[in-house]
């Protein structure tokens, strides 16, 4: 049970950090002076936009993450390894320069990149989802690039920082977006919460236990895709959130397979404390957050491959 | 279909490499005719032959050093750029020209080198094999652990960069693989690539006889592990000087040998030869593709390349992977 509470107390310590920290460090009383102060620029123009769509962002890719390694029962197939992230920001860069609604273009890109992905890989074995995953990946990321260079500066300016995965531009409307999105594929996965649990055991018991298979598969890859391309459209593409949420959340709390209220709370935690980080090191200068989760999720997907490598001997 | 002979393939690839090399000296950011751009200023001419002759030098590179380590590890998705190789030398170079400031071109390439070599250890401890031996299976771990790699010196450069003005100003184009416009003390990784890739000729033989095997490479009286090594060795001082020049570049590696092991079939002497053109003209093309989609603006070639190298990995992999075969991990 003390297992339980940890996440929520370490989420509360990164925000009580996330607000207090940066250039000017604020202590208690100060934060809870400007906290009561409606007019605070520093708190409600900057840091609570900012940790808003740190915590939204970081608990749709942990679900995100969750939900799709569940779907596969491969830890490797999380929406940033298997280019979602990257086609959602595609679909993005695309609606910026036509002048299309934002979310549903990091939503459609997300989707198509989900279904190029399943149908090129579909029945050459477990692995040939995550390659093919990262070649899609590879060529939207490249051509989002592109694509940017192309645009008009102003867009661009704006996109570039995006693009690296940074929080620096947050505003409270995208942070609504956000967590729009989040509580609607958390209160639909709170209602399957049973079916979901499932997932893991594997195809064949699903089965025998009436399950219909093709409409929960649906289900998972709909929600999977609407909460990366909520996160993608706040954050820009980050790597490795959802990719080390889950594994991560379970081993800190020991809790079950199915782990997916931890793993979002662990993806909040990661992304904040990313956020702080890249804030620390470069108070002035904008600095993507993307950048500092490549530092931490990168050696983790080296760990996981260092140990599947001693099992396999 | 009767195989075409050697000699029409060269014919072809040296002639595809004119074409290219004819392009990237006539179409630039600067729109002139023909005529005004051989009499009128001989800067234009120089400053654009400049950039052909690095992009030309680093494709090859880039290119022979993906067919030996294919080769090597039997594995047709090892570019230098997947296997995170590239990523690691461009992390020592940012590095070192960070920390060192007073570093001069030839230090900066050495220890891309060094980082390329690096990258390497750390890829063969993860999802390395035995060498030379391509039937056992596909490592497919490959990809991955070279994705992990990537990430890791990509960031960690990034970083560096963002937080100094001055490199930003220097290698925040160099990252993405632009190929540079002025020349910085580009000659030494220009001559080291020169001298590298006319070595590795005498390398194939070598190495075509250990992808035989270790025993009969043996028998031969050819000692496995020296070509093991030099084989390394040749890949990591093509791919270090290559991203001391232009940057990590992906994918390059991966589809030019690609093609050329389809042409040349199971001779490496002759993939080595049609490699080299065929690298040179890829990467001078998507050069020249980059300064002309955006005029006035400019793409790095590294891009271009990114764009068509995922599709091209999509492709390799729809080769690799039969449907319905149960893959190894």
């Amino acid at each position: 049970m003390r297992r339980a509470v940890l996440l929520p107390a370490m989420l509360l310590v990164l925000v009580w950090l996330a607000l207090a920290g940066g250039r000017n460090w604020l202590g208690p009383s100060a934060l809870v002076q400007g906290l009561l102060d409606r007019q605070d620029f520093l708190i409600y123009g900057l840091r609570l936009p900012r940790l808003m769509i740190a915590v939204g962002a970081g608990m749709a890719l942990g679900m995100a993450g969750a939900l799709m390694q569940g779907l596969t029962r491969n830890p490797l197939a999380t929406p940033d390894i298997i280019g979602l992230t990257q086609g959602a920001g595609l679909g993005f860069a695309i609606a910026l320069l036509l002048d299309l609604p934002l979310l549903a273009g990091a939503a459609c890109g997300a989707g198509i990149a989900m279904l190029c992905v399943a149908l090129l890989a579909q029945g050459r074995g477990a692995l040939a989802f995550v390659l093919f995953g990262i070649g899609i990946g590879a060529t939207a990321a490249a051509a989002t690039t592109v694509l940017l260079v192309l645009a008009p500066d102003a867009k661009a300016a704006r996109a570039m920082i995006w693009l690296s995965g940074s929080l620096a531009r947050a505003d409270l409307a995208t942070a609504g977006w956000v967590w729009l999105v989040l509580l609607a594929g958390g209160a639909l996965v709170a209602l399957r919460a049973h079916r979901l649990g499932l997932l893991w055991l594997g195809d064949d018991v699903m089965a025998s236990l009436g399950v219909d298979l093709s409409r929960m598969r649906v289900l998972v890859l709909g929600l999977v895709t609407a909460l990366t391309a909520a996160s993608t459209l706040a954050v820009g593409p980050i790597g490795f959130v959802a990719f080390v949420a889950a594994p991560l959340a379970r081993a800190v709390t020991g809790a079950q397979a199915p782990a997916i209220w931890h793993a979002a709370l662990t993806g909040a935690c990661l992304l904040v404390a990313a956020d702080l980080v890249a804030r620390l090191i470069a108070p002035v200068a904008v600095f993507p957050t993307g950048l500092v989760m490549g530092v931490i999720g990168a050696p983790y997907l080296i760990f996981f491959l260092w140990r599947d490598r001693q099992e396999a001997r | 279909m009767t195989p075409l002979r050697p000699l029409y393939i060269y014919l072809l690839l040296w002639s595809l490499f004119a074409l290219v090399l004819l392009c990237a000296l006539r179409f630039g950011t600067a729109q002139m005719s023909a005529e005004a751009l051989l009499h009128g200023d001989a800067g234009l001419l120089s400053g654009r032959g400049f950039r052909a002759l690095c992009a030309m030098t680093v494709g090859a590179a880039l290119a022979v050093s993906g067919l030996m380590l294919q080769s090597l590890t039997g594995n047709p998705l090892a570019d230098p750029g997947i296997t995170g190789i590239n990523a690691g030398a461009a992390l020592m170079a940012v590095a070192t020209a960070q920390f060192v400031p007073s570093a001069s071109a030839g230090v900066v390439m050495v220890s891309a080198i060094a980082g390329a070599g690096l990258a390497g250890l750390a890829l063969w401890l993860l999802a390395g094999g035995d060498a030379g031996l391509g039937g056992e299976g596909i490592a497919l771990r490959l990809p991955l652990a070279g994705l992990a790699i990537e990430a890791l010196c990509l960031s960690l450069a990034m970083m560096l960069i963002l937080t100094d003005a001055q490199s930003q100003a220097r290698y925040l184009h160099w990252i993405s693989g632009a190929i540079p416009p002025v020349s910085r003390g580009e000659a030494v990784p220009l001559l080291t690539i020169c001298g590298a890739l006319g070595a590795g000729i005498f390398l194939c033989n070598r190495l075509a006889l250990l992808t035989l095997g270790a025993d009969q490479s043996h028998s031969l009286g050819r000692n496995p592990r020296v070509t093991i090594s030099l084989t390394l060795a040749l890949v990591t001082v093509l791919s270090g000087a290559s991203v001391a020049i232009v940057g990590p570049i992906a994918f390059l590696g991966l589809l030019v040998p690609f093609v050329a092991r389809g042409l040349a079939g199971p001779v490496l002497r002759r993939a080595y030869g049609y490699c080299v053109p065929l690298g040179a003209a890829v990467l001078m093309a998507s050069d020249v593709a980059g300064r002309v989609i955006v005029r006035p603006g400019e793409i790095d070639a590294g891009l271009i390349l990114a764009m068509f190298g995922g599709v091209g990995l999509v492709a390799v992999l729809t080769r690799l992977l039969p449907r319905g075969a149960g893959v190894r991990t």
